[in-house]
């Protein structure tokens, strides 16, 4: 029999948690595999990036993706995005608010395309101004798609219709 | 038999906001995706995290009114963030309301 996954439950439990559960018989080592199981596949699950600094929209486009059986990793900003690529390792696409404080939707276009580690994970822009310079600048620097705001759940069906098709 | 004439007044309400032009059809999208299963409460949710942000911005929109010289820049960059989250939830009255603090923005009309 295959050992467990250690490091996933470490990740996930913490070890002295799952230390305590076992010495309280809270968790038998069956479960405590079941968990591992369970956790490895639930680490290894694609997921979807959304960052937006508005609460109102990350909560919209996160149930729009999740509509779409996404799972959905969602944060406020492109600075926290970066921090966030680099502890989860799975995710397969970025969606992202083009106008944001500090770092807008275009910076983090770039950071993610010159990195040798990210740049292949397509990045999608939302905005909620029609600007054709703006579209242009972001298509041309490697955005897979621009969506106007409000983003509708036939824009991410359209979106990962062509992607399925692409692999 | 009261959840069935609660649920009937609130119908009647929300098609009354829909024949008023409160909301738009952005709202019914809310209310598709609530309807689709695993998020019973996301439309109140979501209105609930509007109007929290709409107060804030508000706030900060009625102080920036009340000094001697009118920073029309802020003012437009908060107008704008209320009019995306309006347009989000489907509040098309106070999307269009901002779209005319925003022309009374780049007019520098303070008294508009």
């Amino acid at each position: 029999m295959e050992a467990p996954k250690q490091e996933v439950i470490g990740r996930i439990d913490g070890a002295a948690e799952r230390s305590a559960a076992v010495e309280d018989r809270k968790v038998t080592p069956m479960k405590e595999t079941a968990v591992v199981v369970v956790a490895a596949e639930e680490e290894m699950e694609p997921c979807v990036m959304a960052v937006d600094d508005s609460s109102v929209d990350r909560a919209v486009i996160t149930a729009i993706l999740r509509r779409s059986k996404y799972r959905v990793t969602a944060v406020d900003s492109g600075k926290r995005a970066l921090e966030m690529l680099d502890a989860e390792p799975n995710v397969r696409m970025i969606i992202t608010d083009y106008s944001m404080p500090e770092m807008t939707g275009y910076d983090l276009l770039k950071k993610v395309k010159e990195s040798s580690e990210l740049k292949q994970i397509p990045v999608i822009i939302m905005s909620s101004e029609n600007v054709p310079t703006r579209i242009n600048r972001c298509l041309e620097e490697g955005a897979e798609d621009f969506l106007l705001k409000p983003v509708r759940p036939s824009d991410i069906s359209r979106i990962s219709s062509r992607m399925l098709q692409s692999t | 038999m009261a959840a069935a004439a609660l649920r009937e007044q609130l119908n009647a309400h929300i098609a009354s906001m829909y024949a008023s032009g409160m909301v738009d059809e952005q709202f019914q999208q809310l209310q598709m995706l609530q309807d689709d299963g695993s998020s019973p409460g996301f439309v109140a949710e979501v209105v609930t995290l509007f109007c929290d942000d709409a107060d804030r911005i508000i706030t900060e929109l009625s102080k920036l009114l009340e000094q001697p010289t009118v920073d029309f820049d802020k003012v437009d960059a908060y107008v704008h963030q209320l009019k995306g989250s309006s347009a989000s939830v489907g509040a098309q009255k106070v999307k269009f309301t901002c779209m005319q603090f925003r022309q009374l923005c780049q007019d520098k009309n303070r008294d508009g």
